[in-house]
C-alpha cells in the first residue's frame, strides 16, 4: 500500500458539538499533511478530494480545516 | 460486510493499545451506519514516535484503507452514516480510503480533541515496514 491514494472524502450533513470549545479542536479537519518525516517514518506524501457541505459544527475551535493535502 | 445498529465503548485510557470503536481496514469494504459508539480514549501517546498529529488519538470510526485494492487504488467508497459518536477523541477518521460521510451526530465533551471528522490521503508509514503497522498510525 502506498501513501499516496489520491482519495476521495465527502462529508455533508453532519452535526457536531463541541461542548465546551477544547483549544485546538476542529469541528471537520481535511487534508492534513501537517507533519514532517522524521526518524523511521515518511512524510505525508498524498493528496485527497474533499467535499463539504451542510454540516452543523457548534463550539469547536476550528469548525473547518481543509489542509495542504486536499484538492477541490 | 456491514457495521448496522452495534453499540460500541468506552475503550478508555488503557495504554497498551490504540482503541477504535470500528475499523474498516486494508480492502475491507461494507457501510457503517446506524451505530452508536462512546468513549474511545487513547492515553500512551508519550511513546509514540509517529510524526503524524492524529496519531496520538483514538477515533470512533476509523477507516485505513478501507475499498482498496493490493496496489493500493481505490475500488469501493465507505459510507459511514447516521451513526451517534459522543465523547471518542476523533469521531469519525479517513486514512487512505474513499468515504462518504453523512449524517452523523458527533458529541465531543473531552478537552484537547483534535477533530470530530478529520482526513488524510497519507498515513505516516514506517520507512521500513513490510506490512501495515499495528501501532504508529491513525
Amino acid at each position: 500500500m502506498t501513501a499516496s491514494l489520491g482519495q476521495t472524502v465527502k462529508v455533508t450533513s453532519n452535526k457536531i458539538n463541541f461542548t465546551s470549545t477544547p483549544s485546538g479542536s476542529s469541528g471537520i479537519w481535511l487534508g492534513d499533511n501537517s507533519w514532517s518525516a522524521s526518524s523511521g517514518y515518511y512524510p505525508p506524501a498524498g493528496s485527497e478530494k474533499v467535499h463539504v457541505s451542510g454540516n452543523s459544527i457548534i463550539d469547536a475551535a476550528n469548525s473547518i480545516l481543509i489542509g495542504g493535502g486536499a484538492k477541490s | 460486510m456491514g457495521s448496522r445498529q452495534n453499540q460500541a465503548g468506552h475503550n478508555d485510557k488503557t495504554p497498551s493499545s490504540r482503541f477504535r470503536g470500528i475499523q474498516r481496514g486494508l480492502g475491507a469494504v461494507g457501510p457503517i451506519t446506524y451505530n452508536t459508539i462512546t468513549g474511545n480514549f487513547w492515553t500512551a501517546y508519550a511513546s509514540d514516535t509517529n510524526p503524524q498529529p492524529q496519531s496520538d488519538y483514538s477515533a470512533g470510526i476509523l477507516l485505513y484503507g478501507a475499498g482498496i485494492n493490493a496496489s493500493g487504488a481505490a475500488t469501493k467508497s465507505t459510507s459511514v452514516s447516521k451513526n451517534t459518536l459522543s465523547n471518542n477523541q476523533m469521531g469519525v477518521q479517513v486514512v487512505d480510503s474513499d468515504a462518504s460521510v453523512v449524517k452523523n451526530a458527533i458529541t465531543e465533551s473531552s478537552p484537547g480533541i483534535p477533530d470530530s471528522i478529520g482526513s488524510t490521503d497519507s498515513a505516516a508509514l514506517p520507512t521500513a515496514a513490510t506490512s501495515m503497522p499495528t501501532t504508529g498510525t491513525r
